[in-house]
């Protein structure tokens, strides 16, 4: 700064005053700079935030299997059951849940005294019906260790009394087992095992016994209540949709009235629909989004996710010399506020047409919820609604001015946050573990596009064909 | 912390350097924004663009001269860069934003002084605004006005005589200022 003049006393006192003067600003102006100077922090908190949030699904999901009577299914997708409580965990084989019906199914030995290994003991049959490697509880006290590849049955073991019609759980390994034997030291006197055989016996029979034949085996496997587990159904779902849709917009004035008098004239009456004097066309706009759905029952859904919305419309302005727009703006006080700005286009009438485009990015969080109507597992017709609060990404709008002459830009009357609500009816085929869903969809906007400052409101609407594909979270 | 620990420290990228300077310049220069913006609204966008600067920038400090008043050389430009994207600066409004003073009250009365002659200066026309902001308080030549604002030395010159003008006029109207009884004297201050 070079100057080299005395400054008079009143530049002094302004600088006096001026230099006087501090303001403070809001936190979210050093936010914006810090997040600015140090962008891959705020990454990481958005990467921490997110890995947080999918840890917290994945121990929920975890939390749910582990709290559940199953546990991982294998290859062929049935269900393994528990052992009863207290015993030790099955290794990875496929299990029946079997009801026991019947007391003839059942045989019982007592065996005391018991020396060795049965196996070692040539009176006494090979415990070849032994399907598996079945741990008991502490109070049994018997371990029986099962190989070979005969086997068909099971060994119920209780040092109570019989339990008939008992749910008991059994692991039949895919490689069957045949013999099998006790340790002796286990067993405490007067101790009785129940050992339903229904399988052939190979070697010796038991004493007293009655072998189950192959016929009654058959039947008791195909008509015994054999409960097999149901794959427990994740009530989360993911979704991925699409929606080509036609944006349009409605347009009300909502001017002080008191603002006729700064602009000398209006051209337009102040109380006719300002629709009929702007000459606008829907264009062609997109939505796309990403959904969790989370089940509540059957036919009740609630959603909630993440959505981008481009919105767009024609408007027909004419070219004109550059010549002077004013906005009078709507102020809460007594005295008018205006803003004023140099344009070359006219909404009614100019030397050369010009097609003007008014564009909005929006990027938003849906809320809402799915109700079935009808249908099946398969088929089904459904409607829906979110409410969505939205943030404008991005925008290219023309504004009018206040006596509808002109059109000028104005991006700091445009509002940055909004909220749509939308409503759909939609029809879903569920294939090869997909959910399609087709139908129309309505989306509106519920607070105008400006700001209150800008006396004329807008409010835009699309409506389009949405389309998507949602998929079970497991 | 020094003045020169803090700049040292924006040296190597520290945020808590950046954020100590930033609280102890930020009162001030987002007073200076809000001389030249819009609203409040600008003035702080304007001043987060200004700082993000500075920080950018702070490696070309040379120490010569006060680091207040480099920092308030990028400020300024910033809200004149600013302007002129929006082109705000070209319009011509010809009538006076004479809104209520928005003025928050304080215990000195300096200071409320001082807080009413910054909004006098915010209802004049932008143009004459900006060329008293950087010819009055900033203390720019008309000549480097005229390179800043793309603008003809003698329009500098007119304008600035026309803002300080209206800005009397506004003062001596709320009373900030008492109009003088003979043509030479001074202006002086209601109370003050």
């Amino acid at each position: 700064m070079d100057r080299n003049i005395d400054d008079d006393e009143f530049e002094i006192f302004l600088k006096q005053k001026v230099d006087q003067h501090k303001l403070y600003p809001s936190d979210k102006a050093w936010k914006g700079i810090y997040n600015s100077l140090h962008p891959g922090m705020k990454w990481f908190k958005i990467g921490g935030t997110l890995l947080i949030f999918t840890l917290l699904l994945i121990v929920y999901q975890e939390s749910s299997l582990f709290n559940s009577s199953h546990i991982a299914s294998n290859a062929s997708g049935r269900s393994l059951t528990k052992l009863l409580p207290g015993t030790k965990p099955l290794p990875d084989i496929a299990t029946k849940q079997i009801t026991i019906s019947s007391k003839s199914f059942f045989q019982t030995k007592t065996y005391n005294n018991l020396k060795g290994s049965i196996a070692a003991n040539t009176n006494e049959p090979l415990i070849k019906d032994i399907s598996t490697d079945l741990f008991y509880s502490d109070n049994a006290g018997v371990k029986i260790n099962a190989h070979n590849d005969h086997l068909k049955g099971f060994l119920l073991h209780t040092n109570n009394s019989l339990d008939y019609d008992k749910t008991i759980n059994v692991a039949i390994p895919s490689n069957n087992i045949v013999s099998a034997e006790v340790d002796q030291s286990d067993i405490s006197a007067g101790f009785e095992i129940l050992k339903p055989i229904f399988s052939t016996v190979i070697g010796n029979t038991l004493p007293n016994e009655q072998a189950v034949s192959v016929k009654d085996f058959n039947w008791l496997q195909e008509m015994a209540a054999i409960k097999l587990t149901p794959q427990k159904k994740s009530k989360f779902n993911l979704q991925f949709y699409f929606s080509p849709s036609v944006s349009y917009r409605k347009l009300a004035d909502n001017q002080n009235t008191s603002h006729s008098g700064l602009l000398n004239f209006n051209v337009v009456p102040r109380d006719l629909n300002i629709n009929k004097y702007v000459d606008h066309n829907p264009a062609i706009g997109v939505e796309l989004g990403s959904n969790v759905l989370f089940a509540l029952s059957k036919n009740f859904i609630i959603k909630s996710g993440l959505q981008l919305n481009y919105s767009r419309y024609n408007i027909k302005a004419y070219k004109t010399l550059s010549e002077k727009a004013i906005i009078a703006l709507n102020t809460t006080g007594p005295v008018s506020d205006t803003l004023s700005s140099y344009t070359s286009l006219r909404n009614f009438s100019g030397f050369a047409n010009e097609e003007l485009q008014n564009q909005y990015l929006q990027v938003s969080i849906p809320v809402g919820a799915e109700l079935k109507l009808l249908g099946n597992k398969r088929l089904q017709f459904s409607v829906a609604g979110t409410i969505q609060p939205t943030f404008l990404l991005f925008s290219d709008t023309y504004l009018l001015s206040t006596n509808y002459l002109n059109y000028i830009k104005e991006p700091s009357l445009v509002r940055k946050w909004n909220v749509h609500s939308s409503v759909e009816a939609f029809l879903s085929y569920k294939t090869g573990g997909l959910r399609w869903q087709l139908g129309p969809q309505f989306r509106y906007q519920l607070k105008s596009s400006f700001t209150d400052r800008y006396p004329i409101k807008e409010y835009l609407f699309e409506y389009g064909v949405k389309v998507g594909v949602s998929k079970t979270i497991r | 912390m020094t003045e020169e620990a803090i700049l040292q420290g924006c040296l190597r990228n520290e945020a808590i350097a950046q954020r100590e300077l930033y609280h102890r310049y930020s009162p001030k220069m987002l007073a200076v924004c809000y001389r030249f913006g819009h609203n409040r609204e600008d003035a702080e966008d304007m001043l987060q663009e200004g700082f993000i600067k500075v920080f950018s920038q702070i490696h070309t400090f040379r120490n010569q001269g006060a680091f207040e008043g480099w920092v308030r050389r990028i400020i300024v430009h910033t809200c004149i860069n600013n302007l002129k994207k929006n082109k705000k600066f070209n319009e011509s409004v010809d009538i006076i934003h004479a809104t209520s003073l928005q003025v928050r009250e304080e215990t000195v009365p300096s200071i409320i002084q001082a807080k009413q002659v910054v909004e006098c200066i915010r209802l004049l026309p932008l143009g004459y605004r900006t060329v008293l902001n950087l010819y009055a308080i900033e203390g720019y030549s008309h000549k480097e006005i005229s390179i800043m604002l793309e603008i003809e030395e003698s329009t500098s010159r007119s304008q600035y005589t026309r803002a300080k003008q209206m800005l009397e006029d506004i003062l001596i109207r709320k009373k900030i200022l008492q109009k003088p009884k003979e043509k030479s004297g001074f202006f002086t201050a209601f109370g003050g």
